[in-house]
């Protein structure tokens, strides 16, 4: 990898080139069995057109260039969403380009097509495969074309090293830990759980009583909901490493990120413990973010 | 690794019309020459395709186009009596393509379709090598590659498939013309010759003489020679008779040229002076050759016969060229007849109206020789009544000679011909019929003489003892104009239907160009000379021209492998090149948007802020702003501009220049200040 050049075109022949090709050298042994000029004209045509079609695909796909690359958060397992945008340098036109990326584990797949008109900047969509959580880094986007004749695939190749963390994939229906501060009692049968106040909607746990389940929003095809009504007071829930001990490591991961996400979408306030790094009780997107990070890094030797 | 497939294109409608288009063409290029239901069936057959995409109908299923395809293939198998060769096998093509154009859904049966019009395109060749055919062949090609073009153009309509294929195949002629040249071509075919139906060859001219079955002449103005003088003069217009086959025996319907015994041999005269020719002659897949009247020098490859005609050592599918020396004058002295060949010039049919017998007896009673015989029969033709036309309708099948002297009265060369032999053989005058052309016109653009089918002519020779075989021309007698302008007066119908001095006057009125048609004839005259240099050049580069070419071209002994090499070479090299003229599409001047971005871009390079590649618009205003804070807003604004003229909606008319003047005023403090 490490003497590969920055950026390189390659030129392959297609399926459908190859068929050209013997087209035209059919053609050929016909034009010299038959001494036939025209048909000698004609197969002359058609290579030096291949020709030309190569110098074409490979000057539309040189004249593209990466104008940048956004990663946006992924969880393991589901791969990794990219927008890449492309330029058009000088203006030109490149109909019909294909672009994927590769990152740690290898190539994503091909997004396509869009087309570069005059005005330049195309924005597309692709993805890589991300099978297991931790922080990666993005090697290779290239995009590609079979313009102008489909016998030829002009293909760039453009190093990148963009760094992009992959989360673990939430899973597991492990109970909450017990909050620190006061905290409803959820499996007593009181009808009112804690005050009066609707407070928003928390995944359901095994064997908690089934009343306060959300049925509408089951009926609507969600998963199964708990109402949460507030009573007031600050609820703080710590998502510890330890709490689960007797669990693989990765299903732990895979338990407190589960825990994590749902803890934001309530918006409650949660703090996460991991052997070596704790973060601080919080809420919000950042903060979750922040906890998603240090859950995908978890292990990673600095 | 990605999936290949996932970057092949799906099917637009737009590409398919493309497509349609590209195989209407490539059909109708093939209507002239095929019979007319495959060529049709295929077109209705495209009609029905386009009409079940225009109502999005689902295209017919495996069943129908099986049955389509058999019945074809049983229809071809009728019309021909066999599958093989080439009227079947382009007429099974055209169909079978046809078929598959119904199942064309992916852009895999897309690309087969495509090379199917290719093939059909190679096919037109088979049958006609002429420039016309080029023309349109480039046409197809740019066809072809348009659907192409527009498939893998994507779903945009913004492309221009027609231009990016007429570029592509600009850019493509001077590679191909270099591959044409430096080809290595080999000395014979690869395997034998299929059988190209021997008809490749079209010429007025049919090798036998059938006065009653023809009602009417051909006119075509197809050249069928060209000759140029390389030593003596050009002889008379009446002088020009392109002596071509002689014709010996009859059975009172067809003349025909009878076969010889090996020692018969005709008789080549060297070292006597006369007009050397250099021919070049059209293919028409016979044997023989066409010279001045009459060779005496005859060229390698071809031998004399009897009759003082000459034939190729095979049927002529090219167009050949050879030198011929000739000498003119209407007499071939000879001292003996053969006695075989007294006995074929004296041969009669079997049945003969007793009242043409009773004729040629009168004749031969009151004549001292077979020149005042000839005369006789001339004068009963200057004065029966005689006329000359070209529309003589069809005479009695059972005696048509008989019809034509006796009844009809009117006809063309050949039934001259005919009736003069045949009156001559009766008055036991050894007599032949020779056939050829007399007359041709000199082109004036470059000067070579050209003769045409409408030029074919049919003559006679009579035995003198003691001088040879003498030339009598019997359709001089009525219509003595044929020898002064050779075919092209039969165009002039009108004037030949007249007679006498009236006729004479209404031809040299006919004749005397216009300027009309003095233009028409020098529009016909370069057309010839570019016809001429076409198939001398293009489809008769073989390779002694190859080696001729390079030899002036310095590369002497260069052949085969090192050709190969050149080849390979010229692909390579061609390959670099084009590659310099597709990147200059590059090099055209960016929009305004884009020389304003990087200018804006380069002054904050210069102000000392580095501008990664993978940071948008938004990131790189962020950064601006938080490091000239003095210029915060302007920055704000004129980024944000930026980027709703580049990814906003159609901006209108001239906002981007606006934008450029904008910017333009953006100027970041220096390094050092900031």
């Amino acid at each position: 990898m490490a003497h590969r050049r920055v950026e390189v075109t390659r030129v392959r022949l297609t399926g459908a080139g190859g068929a050209y090709l013997m087209i035209a050298l059919a053609i050929l042994v016909a034009a010299m069995n038959y001494s036939n000029s025209m048909a000698f004209i004609l197969c002359f045509l058609m290579l030096a057109t291949m020709v030309s079609a190569a110098a074409m695909g490979r000057g539309y796909v040189s004249g593209v260039r990466l104008r940048g690359v956004r990663i946006h958060p992924a969880f393991a397992e589901r791969g990794v969403r990219l927008t890449l945008e492309l330029t058009a340098a000088g203006g030109g036109d490149r109909p019909a380009l294909f672009a994927s990326a590769a990152g740690a584990y290898g190539w994503g797949h091909s997004a396509g097509p869009v087309s570069l008109y005059r005005r330049g900047v195309m924005v597309l969509d692709t993805g890589i495969p991300a099978p297991r959580r931790g922080s990666f880094r993005l090697r290779t986007v290239r995009w590609e074309t079979r313009y102008p004749l489909g016998v030829f695939r002009c293909r760039r190749e453009v190093r990148v090293d963009h760094h992009y963390l992959v989360y673990p994939s939430p899973g597991g229906h492990r109970p909450w830990p017990e909050p620190e501060t006061r905290w409803h009692d959820w499996t007593e049968g009181s009808h009112m759980s804690g005050g009066d106040d609707f407070a928003g909607l928390r995944p359901w746990r095994e064997g908690e009583s089934p009343r306060h389940i959300d049925w509408k929003s089951v009926a609507r095809g969600r998963p199964l909901n708990v109402k949460e009504f507030s009573g007031g007071g600050q609820v703080r829930t710590w998502f510890d490493w330890n709490h689960l001990a007797g669990v693989p490591h990765e299903e732990r991961l895979s338990q407190l990120t589960r825990w994590v996400l749902d803890a934001d979408h309530l918006g409650v306030e949660y703090g996460l413990r991991l052997p070596g790094r704790t973060v601080q009780s919080g809420s919000g997107t950042r903060h979750a973010r922040t906890c998603l990070e240090a859950l995908a890094r978890h292990g990673e030797v600095e | 690794m990605s999936r290949d497939e996932t970057a092949l294109m799906p099917l637009s409608p737009p590409a398919l019309k493309r497509l349609k288009l590209a195989f209407l063409l490539a059909v109708a290029g093939h209507l002239p020459h095929l019979p007319p239901w495959p060529t049709a069936l295929a077109l209705a057959l495209l009609a029905w395709r386009h009409y079940l995409d225009r109502r999005k109908k689902p295209l017919p299923g495996q069943g129908p186009r099986l049955a389509v395809a058999i019945a074809a293939c049983v229809g071809v198998y009728l019309q021909f009596g066999f599958l093989m060769g080439r009227d079947p096998g382009v007429s099974a093509l055209v169909v079978l393509a046809a078929v598959k154009l119904l199942e064309v859904r992916r852009s895999r049966d897309f690309h087969l379709m495509g090379y199917l019009c290719y093939f059909l395109t190679a096919a037109l060749f088979l049958f006609d090598q002429g420039l016309p055919v080029l023309f349109f062949s480039l046409v197809q090609l740019v066809a072809i590659n348009a659907a192409f073009l527009r498939l893998y153009a994507g779903s945009s309509r913004e492309t221009r498939p027609l231009r990016g294929a007429a570029g592509l195949l600009l850019v493509s002629i001077p590679v191909a013309a270099l591959l044409f040249i430096l080809f290595p071509r080999l000395p014979g075919p690869l395997w034998g010759l299929g059988g190209s139906g021997g008809n490749s060859g079209v010429s007025g001219f049919t090798g036998t003489l059938e006065p009653g079955r023809v009602a009417r002449m051909v006119e075509s103005q197809r050249p069928v020679l060209r000759m140029k003088i390389r030593d003596g003069s050009m002889p008379p217009a009446r002088e020009r008779y392109f002596r071509g086959m002689v014709l010996w025996l009859t059975d009172g319907r067809i003349w025909y040229p009878g076969r010889f015994r090996e020692r018969i041999a005709g008789s080549p005269q060297s070292g006597v002076p006369g007009v050397l020719q250099e021919i070049t002659l059209e293919p028409h897949g016979k044997r023989w050759l066409f010279a001045l009247d009459h060779p005496v020098q005859v060229p390698r490859g071809s031998r004399l016969v009897p009759g003082q005609v000459f034939r190729y050592h095979r049927g002529i599918e090219r167009l050949i060229r050879y030198f011929v020396r000739s000498r003119t004058g209407g007499v071939i002295p000879e001292n003996e007849l053969h006695p075989d060949l007294r006995r074929m010039a004296l041969q009669l049919p079997r049945t003969v109206d007793p009242r043409l017998k009773e004729m040629a007896e009168q004749w031969r009673a009151t004549s001292a020789d077979a020149g005042d015989c000839a005369d006789k029969c001339l004068d009963f033709f200057r004065t029966g009544g005689f006329a000359y036309s070209l529309e003589p309708g069809r005479l009695d099948p059972r005696d048509p000679v008989g019809d034509f002297l006796l009844n009809r009265r009117r006809g063309f060369c050949g039934h001259y011909a005919a009736g003069f032999a045949l009156m001559m053989r009766l008055c036991g005058v050894p007599v032949r019929i020779i056939t050829g052309y007399q007359g041709g016109t000199v082109n004036p653009v470059d000067g070579q003489m050209v003769v045409r089918d409408s030029d074919a002519h049919a003559w006679t020779e009579i035995w003198r003892t003691g001088t040879g075989w003498v030339r009598v021309d019997p359709t001089a007698v009525v219509m003595p104009e044929r020898l002064e302008y050779g075919g092209s007066l039969n165009a002039s119908l009108e004037a030949i239907n007249q007679s006498g001095e009236e006729r004479s006057e209404a031809l040299r009125r006919a004749m005397a160009e216009g300027l009309l048609a003095r233009t028409w004839r020098w529009i016909r005259g370069y057309w010839d000379v570019a016809r001429n240099y076409w198939q001398t050049w293009v489809i008769r580069y073989d390779r002694y021209r190859q080696f001729s070419l390079l030899r002036h071209l310095g590369a002497r002994g260069i052949r085969g492998l090192g050709l190969l090499g050149l080849v390979i070479l010229v692909l390579l090299v061609s390959s670099r090149l084009a590659r310099y003229i597709f990147r200059c599409s590059r090099r055209r001047r960016p929009d305004p948007l884009e020389r304003g971005w990087r200018m804006v871009e380069k002054r904050l390079a210069r102000a000392g802020m580095v501008v990664e590649p993978w940071q948008g618009p938004l990131d790189i205003c962020r950064e601006a702003r938080h490091r000239f804070p003095k210029q915060a807003d302007q920055i704000q604004g004129v980024i944000q501009a930026y980027i709703r003229l580049r990814y906003g909606s159609t901006p209108r008319r001239g906002a981007a220049g606006e934008w450029l003047t904008q910017a333009r005023k953006l100027h970041f403090p220096r390094r050092s200040q900031a």
